[in-house]
């Protein structure tokens, strides 16, 4: 998967993008302090579209359901997550859409950046480990083996 | 081709059976091994992508990850859920590379805590095979270890880095045992493999090849001493001759097509939840309760290691998911004390640290991360500040935890998924509540800020086991003493299956060593003739 979205988000109407974006903007906010977009950003949440595609039957029903009560673009973010997390009926759709919310988003190179994580794939360059202070295992090897005895050993 | 009798039919290509089929190759038998998923090409390994976390193809859940090669496993009664893969190599592709060995004791529980059954064979039988199979998968690690009798690795142990260093503090500080993990993975360049370059995406497949998958291990040597190995070939069942003999197994091949395979001898390596499955779906007028099932025990006895979890926030930067994800382990709770309520054990292992996704979805899930404000400065007190213990405890078996086949549930070709009926036993909730609190103890003995305690884990069974279970009683065992079917004298188990109780460390290791041992066995009776007596 790279960072470039082709078809995006053909699976959600404009209406059921704009809610989830919506839920994706309350759930991690823009913030100016640490220099990182919100999850409601377009990059983000094409990523996010994309990934809910096998999640679509479940998803519509959360939006139609949670527009049903009220018009999430319209409120606040602290007062939509305070219905997404009050009302029982809605536990499971934002349940899993925030998993798809926090998987997208941090994976976005701003966000990386802004946490000096590397913005790469692991392979083929691999990453540095320090060896560590083996003589930390000097007490241990001073121990007597422990292991139980049974008949014959 | 398929038509030709092969001498031995082995089913499944995971980690037991590649051991196997690399031992029986030097009989210069026809060996033939089927497999329903494919060779995993590792440029397909999610680390080749910066979004490597999150790859719905390499998910160890069969039910979510529904490759082609996958059949449902219906764990709607099970705490714990299944985890594995399905194709060349098995398990062991996911595999996070943690490679103990039993302790002598738990080949004799009975023996010593009055509990479960002993073993029909022992460590010391076990050893020599351990000690191949360390050479053949490539094991790294430190000699010397108190808690075990004398063992050499190949290859020098991984590299403790700054989490290791940092949870060594803390058993040293509790005068706890640890010791540098034994682990499948190639430190320095090995047997055609290059050195580990600490990826940290042991837990979806090793693109660098440095960890022992058995695609890379085994099955080249066993394929080029002769092994024919098929792969998308998915078994039915194994049929029967009328004198109650193994004849073969019916399968189904890559285009969809049934197909027949004739052997002399069977051999199951399909894990301790895809045997029985198979075997119970093998009826026939003299085996109407499944294959190899005259005792009732197929299926039964299913052992699953709970998981406990213990993470530790720090203040200062650890590894992340810089690094194989395992460094140390601690046997310092092995072995039984009924002082603490329960009997038998359990080992700690631990988990490095996380990466950006992993450590956001844990945060949140476990309260340190809010959602809304305050979000930033939350994730940034977690980030690449965590490490973890996963308490690995002994579960003993019981007859109602069991494999069944699915009344509703079928795989693509219409075969019966597996169903697991499993309860978590009182001495097991009592050794998660004390791992718990132990692992919690040394987290701030090793300077945790805060402890993140996750007393079962859920999508954490890896290890199964006990479902078609050795001994020399057939009404109390499936298998003999050296994996030959009490009822069917052709045809053996060599995975998990076979085990009598299941240790508190991962199995692969011992799955291998007993499966080569099986080898060996079968290999010395087929030179005396006395293989189906």
């Amino acid at each position: 998967m790279s960072d470039e979205i082709i078809a995006s988000d053909a699976w959600y109407s404009p209406h059921e993008a704009s809610v989830i974006a919506a839920i994706a903007h309350a759930v991690i906010s823009a913030d100016a302090t640490y220099g990182v977009p919100g999850a409601g950003d377009g990059a983000i949440i094409a990523k996010v579209l994309v990934r809910l595609e096998p999640h679509q039957q479940r998803m519509r029903a959360g939006v139609e359901q949670l527009c049903e009560e009220c018009d999430p673009r319209a409120l606040s973010p602290d007062e939509l997550l305070r219905v997404l997390e009050l009302d029982s009926r809605h536990r499971s759709f934002y349940r899993l859409l925030s998993i798809y919310i926090v998987q997208a988003y941090y994976q976005d190179s701003r966000v990386l950046a802004s946490l000096a994580l590397p913005d790469r794939a692991p392979f083929p360059e691999g990453h540095a480990v320090q060896e560590g202070d083996w003589s930390l295992l000097d007490q241990v090897k001073t121990r007597k083996p422990f292991y139980r005895p049974v008949n014959g050993d | 081709m398929s038509a030709e009798t092969a001498d031995v039919l082995i089913i499944g290509a995971g980690a037991s059976a590649s051991a196997f089929a690399w031992s029986m190759a030097d009989t210069r038998m026809r060996i033939v091994c089927l497999e329903q998923g494919d060779w995993v090409n590792p440029a397909d390994y999610p680390s080749h992508d910066k979004d490597w976390e999150s790859d719905p193809r390499f998910n160890s859940n069969p039910n979510q990850r529904a490759n082609p090669a996958d059949y449902p496993i219906n764990c709607d009664d099970s705490p714990i859920t299944i985890a594995n893969y399905n194709g060349v190599g098995g398990g062991t592709i996911l595999f996070a590379g943690h490679f103990p060995r039993f302790h002598p004791s738990d080949f004799r529980v009975r023996q010593l805590d009055g509990v479960a059954a002993d073993w029909p064979i022992d460590y010391t039988t076990l050893e020599p095979f351990y000690d191949v199979n360390d050479k053949m998968m490539g094991v790294s690690g430190l000699a010397g270890d108190p808690a075990y009798p004398p063992k050499t690795a190949p290859m020098p142990p991984i590299p403790l880095g700054r989490s290791g260093e940092t949870l060594a503090h803390g058993f040293n500080q509790l005068g706890w045992h640890w010791w540098p993990s034994d682990m499948a993975i190639a430190t320095e360049p090995y047997d055609g493999r290059d050195r580990c370059i600490n990826l940290g995406a042991c837990g979806q497949g090793c693109a660098q090849g440095a960890k022992g998958s058995t695609d890379i291990t085994y099955w080249p040597h066993a394929m080029r001493a002769g092994v024919e190995l098929r792969t998308q070939c998915r078994v039915r069942e194994v049929t029967v001759d009328q004198t109650g003999r193994a004849t073969g197994a019916i399968y189904y091949d890559a285009a969809g097509n049934e197909q027949f395979q004739a052997a002399e001898m069977v051999v199951m390596a399909c894990n301790g939840i895809g045997t029985p499955r198979i075997l119970l779906n093998s009826t026939s007028t003299l085996f109407p309760d499944g294959l190899a099932n005259s005792s009732g025990e197929l299926g039964r006895n299913l052992m699953l290691h709970p998981y406990a979890t213990v993470d530790g926030i720090f203040s200062e930067p650890l590894d992340g998911a810089k690094g194989p994800l395992k460094c140390v382990a601690s046997h310092e709770f092995y072995e039984t004390d009924l002082a603490r309520g329960f009997v038998r054990g359990f080992s700690f292992e631990t988990q490095r640290g996380y990466g950006p996704v992993a450590t956001g979805l844990l945060g949140v899930a476990a309260g340190r991360i809010p959602k809304g404000p305050g979000h930033h400065a939350a994730y940034r007190k977690l980030s690449e500040r965590m490490l973890s213990l996963v308490a690995v405890c002994e579960d003993l078996p019981e007859a109602h935890n069991r494999v069944t086949l699915d009344p509703g549930k079928t795989d693509a070709h219409g075969i019966p998924a597996a169903k697991v009926d499993y309860t978590l036993s009182n001495n097991s909730h009592k050794m998660l509540n004390f791992a718990v609190a132990r692992g919690a103890e040394v987290m701030r003995a090793a300077g945790a800020e805060d402890v993140i305690e996750t007393k079962l884990l859920k999508n954490a069974g890896w290890h199964n086991m006990g479902t078609a279970r050795m001994g020399t009683d057939p009404s109390t065992s499936v298998v003999n003493e050296w994996g030959r079917s009490h009822d069917v004298k052709n045809l053996f188990v060599i995975d998990g299956s076979v085990f009598v109780t299941s240790a508190g460390v991962n199995p692969t290791r011992t799955i291998q060593a007993l499966a080569l041992y099986i080898a060996d066995q079968i290999k010395h009776k087929l030179a005396s003739a006395t293989l189906f007596d």
